[in-house]
């Protein structure tokens, strides 16, 4: 029953199933703390889906989640789920693949919504305007303001969400992720739509993070000379199924993830 | 759980900050209604009609209170609720039955201003908790439902109240209660507007209250960031039906007679009105209501100055009271054409 040790994350035979179909199928998996770990695979291999039930959307039909050593999420028949937002304030949060704002609120108001897990104060004191409530909201603005510099976007706290560029955009879903203080953050494809430099970026701001704020990552991504640029371990799943782990040299040496991803990848 | 604490650091400016908030809030906002209250009512004491004039003064308070807080349910948390009259209703006869049959044991049969002025206003305070409560039960089943099927839950909620209402023999059933107090100055009704108009602005300003509109904006997203979108749903119907009840207390003894027939589905629609025309913003919501509680008023030819009746022949203002409603919708279409093409600070558009 225990983590193995230094695992912050540990999926043990996980399966989903939609009426016939088998999105993931008997998924085990360990993610080591503080360590970036990507996961790839084609499209329809179900990267997304074993996102979703790490973050609460989806119920195991069988096996077991845990995170930092508690059951999260349990299949079988009296199985049951935490809910996105009980993860949270567990210490994950992720990003998605189709970028998801608040679109009527500005940049600032975004990141300051995600404060909502670590706020003492509630909506009582936030009517009465009490003085515990004012200090609070400036620590959350201080801090909010202060991971809009660290994702370059300080300059427009005050922007609407809606007209930031696109990687603008992902960057802003990033530190409003990172406003919860996850310890683990989940990215869903991260660098979708970027440009090479927008991506080296990208990569050097995800590695300035999990330094500063001792985070552990796990992320899908479909360019994979950066996910084997920056992760230190990859599984890949295809058709629900993990057909290989190891680090990205391990990975890019197996015949099997040749055969099923990387075939196309190699001659291109 | 082992979270980041947030850094937070007292600041003695802010307890110098909500000291004279709170100073503003008990002494200067009861004053300032105070020295309107007198203002306006020195003014309709000049007016030809001053009874008429001061009943649609009224008629604005209310009207704006409860569109200010079905913008809290409709436009900042983006459920669309139809049942706003419900929970006037229900404020509206919890204030009549309290005044009516608890009244007199409480502060005698002939109270001094100042006795029934005090007593009211609890009451009114007692009424809004008990459409809160009303609040609290009709939240729960939009825990499930969006759009289109939480409309016509909160609808058919609405209509309930009302054949409830109708059918009870001690709230009078049809005939309703036609021998209330009448309250004929706009004092409590400033008041209750402006501490509605606070309360949903300090709400949906804060860290916390952007909880509301991120349930609006993309209920995934705010899962994700730790929002559980359940209870602000449902904090959403408690806050917008307290005021609602708050708004039908005073409604009550504005017009010293209510029936269920008030609290219909066209109530509800005029108040959804306001909100969608206010475009999603406080002013604009207040503005939308002052507006449309005026404008049937104005086709009457009330508040017409002299100039204006001499300028347009006798037999316009003969025919205009039958046209109006005709009128009035044509204004109505026209202000949302041109309502929707705006984009205001309330961001996304009311859903409706």
């Amino acid at each position: 029953m225990s983590t193995p040790a230094g695992s912050i994350l540990s999926l043990d035979k996980v399966t989903l199933r939609f009426g016939g179909l088998t999105a993931v199928s008997s998924l085990s998996l360990e993610v080591a703390q503080g360590s970036l770990f990507g996961v790839i695979g084609p499209n329809g291999a179900g990267k997304t889906t074993a996102f979703n039930l790490v973050t609460g959307v989806y119920k195991p039909t069988e096996g077991t989640i845990r995170f930092d050593g508690k059951t999260v999420a349990q299949g079988g028949k009296s199985g049951w789920r935490s809910k996105p937002y009980q993860l949270t304030a567990m210490g994950v949060c992720r990003t998605f693949q189709n970028i998801r704002l608040f679109t009527s609120l500005t940049v600032l108001e975004n990141v300051r919504t995600a404060f909502q897990t670590r706020l003492k104060t509630g909506m009582f004191a936030a009517t009465l305007r009490t003085p515990h409530f004012l200090d609070e909201e400036a620590a959350v603005e201080a801090e909010a303001r202060e991971l809009l510099a660290l994702v370059d976007l300080d300059k427009l706290a005050d922007a609407d969400a809606a007209n930031l560029a696109y990687g603008e955009q992902r960057r802003l879903e990033i530190a409003r992720a990172m406003a919860t203080r996850p310890r683990l953050l989940l990215l869903d494809e991260p660098a979708a739509g970027m440009n090479p430099s927008e991506k080296v970026r990208l990569m050097e701001m995800v590695k300035k993070l999990r330094e500063r704020f001792g985070l552990t990552v796990l992320m899908i991504e479909h360019d994979m000379r950066f996910v084997m640029g920056i992760c230190e371990r990859i599984a890949v799943l295809d058709h629900g199924e993990k057909i290989a782990e190891g680090t990205p040299a391990e990975v890019r040496a197996n015949p099997a993830v040749i055969e099923a991803y990387l075939g196309e990848q190699a001659h291109a | 759980m082992i979270r980041a604490p947030l850094a937070v650091v007292p600041v003695p400016a802010h307890r110098t900050h909500a000291a004279i908030y709170w100073a503003a809030m008990l002494v200067g906002a009861p004053l300032v209604c105070l020295a309107l209250n007198q203002a306006m009512v020195s003014t309709l004491a000049s007016y030809p009609d001053t009874a008429y004039a001061a009943q649609v003064l009224l008629n604005v308070g209310v009207n704006a209170t409860l569109a200010v807080s079905l913008n809290l349910i409709n436009g900042y948390t983006g459920q669309f609720s139809l049942g706003h009259a419900g929970f006037m209703a229900i404020g509206a006869y919890t204030a009549a039955a309290l005044m009516y049959y608890l009244g007199p044991q409480v502060i005698g049969t002939t109270p001094g201003v100042a006795a029934w002025g005090v007593y009211f206003a609890a009451v009114i305070v007692v009424s809004g908790l008990v459409s809160a409560l009303a609040g609290l039960v009709v939240g729960v089943p939009s825990l499930r439902l969006k759009g289109d099927y939480l409309a016509i839950v909160t609808l058919g909620f609405g209509e309930i109240i009302r054949v409830i209402l109708l059918n009870l023999e001690s709230m009078r059933g049809a005939r309703g209660f036609s021998d209330l107090e009448k309250l004929d100055q706009p004092f409590l009704v400033l008041l209750v507007l402006v501490v509605c108009v606070v309360v949903v602005r300090n709400l949906v300003s804060s860290t916390r209250g952007l909880a509301f509109l991120s349930v609006r904006d993309d209920e995934i997203a705010a899962e994700s960031v730790g929002v559980n979108t359940t209870r602000y749903k449902v904090s959403a119907f408690v806050v917008g039906a307290y005021f609602a009840g708050v708004a039908g207390a005073l409604y009550s003894h504005t017009q010293a007679y209510i029936i269920p027939g008030a609290f219909d589905f066209v109530k509800s629609m005029e108040i959804v009105a306001m909100v969608v025309l206010g475009g999603g913003s406080i002013g604009g919501t207040v503005l939308a209501a002052v507006g449309l509680t005026l404008l049937p008023e104005l086709l009457k030819g009330g508040f017409m100055p002299e100039v204006m009746r001499n300028a347009f022949p006798d037999a316009m203002w003969r025919a205009l009271p039958r046209w109006r409603m005709v009128i009035y919708s044509l204004i109505l279409i026209a202000a949302m054409l041109i309502q929707s093409r705006g984009h205001g600070r309330g961001g996304k558009k009311v859903k409706g």
